[in-house]
């Protein structure tokens, strides 16, 4: 019974351990969040967790209206990654900032602005590969009475009445703050 | 010798004792001043904006801002990006307040020195005493309207002067248009910027173009004016190394001398060479990041589901030549402090 005991805690040890080395850009389940949101209409928190400034391909993107003008079209191409896996969601690289472009700026993104603890998230899918950029994380209030299988209906919200509304009846969670978009990657 | 290092140092370092060119007075929302190393922090009254800083209005905030010698003043519309600058005029330091994006109207009052100049990413103008208004749309274009006073508007080498109740529209890469009369035509910045996406969305790469043309005047200018520079700096080099060889010849008294007359006129000749390569290099940096950078995210996420539509690719074309002149020219101009 001892042993049975030594053993149990000994294997949550563990897996306390490997939960706090990981940061939280790294978890499979933090860039399936992402995914799905970009996948449902979830425009209005994906502008709540992108980081300013944004990296889209190879532009710097600083404003907050440009960050809103990318999700909103996103969701208005219909756009979403088809029967998508996320294959790799591993620490930045010295390199990696050419996947998304092989420029200066692209580098000094990659060296001023993402954290130590930053992601480079792979997501392979029907409709070609993509990379995101995932930081530590931000908590956001959700309504979970919303429907994500069917388009969300916001039109009835002002953009400052969302907020408020979330903090009254949503639930707050937790979410990876997205550093950068790329893709699809030719 | 350590007071003329002193005294070179001082004089090629500029923005250690940066003045402060505007100060914010007035805040309505949510207002961003990115500084020239990047960082972004929250607008306060009262905050000193020195060159090189961006002053960002987002889509329902406001700012107005003071020039701190004249007390002239400047009102940001919301969705508006507005930087100081400094360049070297007629032989001395001038300010540049550029309107890269949205609205911003001017109401200059006298104040006995060199007036600045208003810059968009088409044009360039010089002002006299005068309350005008300036829009910067998503294409590039601008737009000046003058209520009171004159302005004049320069581009591609064709000057126009613009009287009261006078306004023209210039496009980037191109000569301003026909001036027109504001009589009768109320003025709405969010009408004509709805104008201007419209015929951007129509043609993109069309557009893409003429922001193109600018950058070439750009990178025309930084490519003038840098084998100069890189002169005039060679030249500061051999005048120090004659500095010690005269000191060592001829005594302190003489060094001195030759500093005086030579060294510190030539440090000043390289400061200004380097202040304009510096105003060019970073207002294409300017325009690639709000006109450029919008323009391609734009038409990337519109069709991002269909990339081989003529229209993307045409424009991707063009958008790559923009990149490849910008990384070729412009870029080696800026530093990552820049970005």
């Amino acid at each position: 019974m001892k042993k049975t005991l030594l053993f149990l805690m000994i294997i949550l040890s563990f897996s306390v351990i490997s939960c706090t080395s990981v940061p939280y850009s790294q978890w499979d389940s933090s860039a399936e969040k992402v995914v799905d949101l970009i996948n449902h209409p979830g425009e209005e928190y994906l502008e709540e967790i992108t980081s300013n400034p944004f990296l889209f391909d190879g532009e710097l993107i600083v404003l907050d209206k440009d960050v809103s003008m990318i999700w909103n079209n996103l969701n208005r191409a219909r756009f979403g990654f088809k029967n998508c896996i996320i294959s790799e969601s591993v620490p930045i690289a010295a390199d990696d900032y050419a996947i998304f472009a092989d420029t200066m700026e692209v580098k000094t993104f990659f060296s001023k602005y993402l954290p130590e603890d930053a992601s480079l998230v792979k997501v392979e899918s029907d409709n070609g590969l993509f990379y995101l950029l995932l930081g530590s994380y931000k908590y956001v209030y959700i309504d979970k009475k919303i429907d994500f299988e069917r388009p969300l209906d916001l039109a009835w919200f002002r953009a400052s009445d969302l907020g408020d509304y979330m903090q009254r009846n949503g639930e707050k969670e937790k979410f990876p703050v997205i550093y950068g978009f790329k893709g699809p990657v030719k | 010798m350590k007071k003329a290092l002193l005294i070179i140092f001082l004089i090629s370092s500029p923005f250690i004792f940066a003045n402060e060119i505007v100060s914010i007075t007035y805040i309505d929302g949510w207002v961003d001043v990115k500084e020239g190393n990047g960082d972004i922090y929250e607008a306060m009254i009262g905050d000193e904006v020195i060159a090189g800083n961006s002053i960002m209005t987002d889509d329902d905030s406001y700012a107005e801002l003071m020039e701190k010698t004249s007390r002239s003043t400047y009102n940001l519309s919301p969705n508006t990006v507005f930087t100081v600058r400094e360049m070297e005029t007629e032989g001395s330091k001038r300010n540049v307040l550029a309107c890269t994006l949205g609205e911003v109207a001017f109401k200059f009052k006298r104040a006995g020195s060199l007036e600045p100049l208003i810059a968009t990413n088409s044009t360039v103008a010089g002002v006299r005493g005068t309350e005008f208004k300036v829009y910067a749309g998503l294409d590039g274009s601008s737009l000046i309207a003058v209520r009171r006073g004159l302005v004049e508007v320069e581009s591609e080498g064709v000057t126009v002067a613009l009287g009261k109740n006078e306004a023209v529209e210039i496009k980037p890469g191109e000569a301003p248009g026909d001036k027109f009369s504001l009589k009768g035509k109320p003025l709405n910045f969010n009408a004509w910027n709805g104008e201007k996406k419209k015929e951007f969305l129509k043609n993109p790469a069309e557009s893409l173009k003429a922001v193109e043309k600018r950058l070439d005047y750009y990178n025309s200018k930084i490519e003038e004016l840098y084998p100069i520079y890189l002169e005039w700096a060679q030249q500061v080099k051999d005048e120090r190394a004659e500095f010690a060889k005269i000191k060592a010849e001829k005594g302190v008294a003489a060094a001195a001398e030759f500093r005086e007359k030579v060294i510190l006129t030539s440090v000043e000749n390289t400061v200004k060479l380097s202040r304009n390569v510096r105003y060019y290099a970073l207002s294409a940096l300017s325009m690639r990041r709000f006109i450029v950078g919008n323009m391609y995210a734009e038409i990337k996420t519109r069709y991002i589901t269909k990339l081989d539509n003529p229209i993307f690719t045409e424009f991707e074309k063009v958008y790559n030549s923009f990149l490849q002149k910008f990384e070729e020219v412009s870029i080696p101009q800026i530093n990552d402090t820049d970005i």
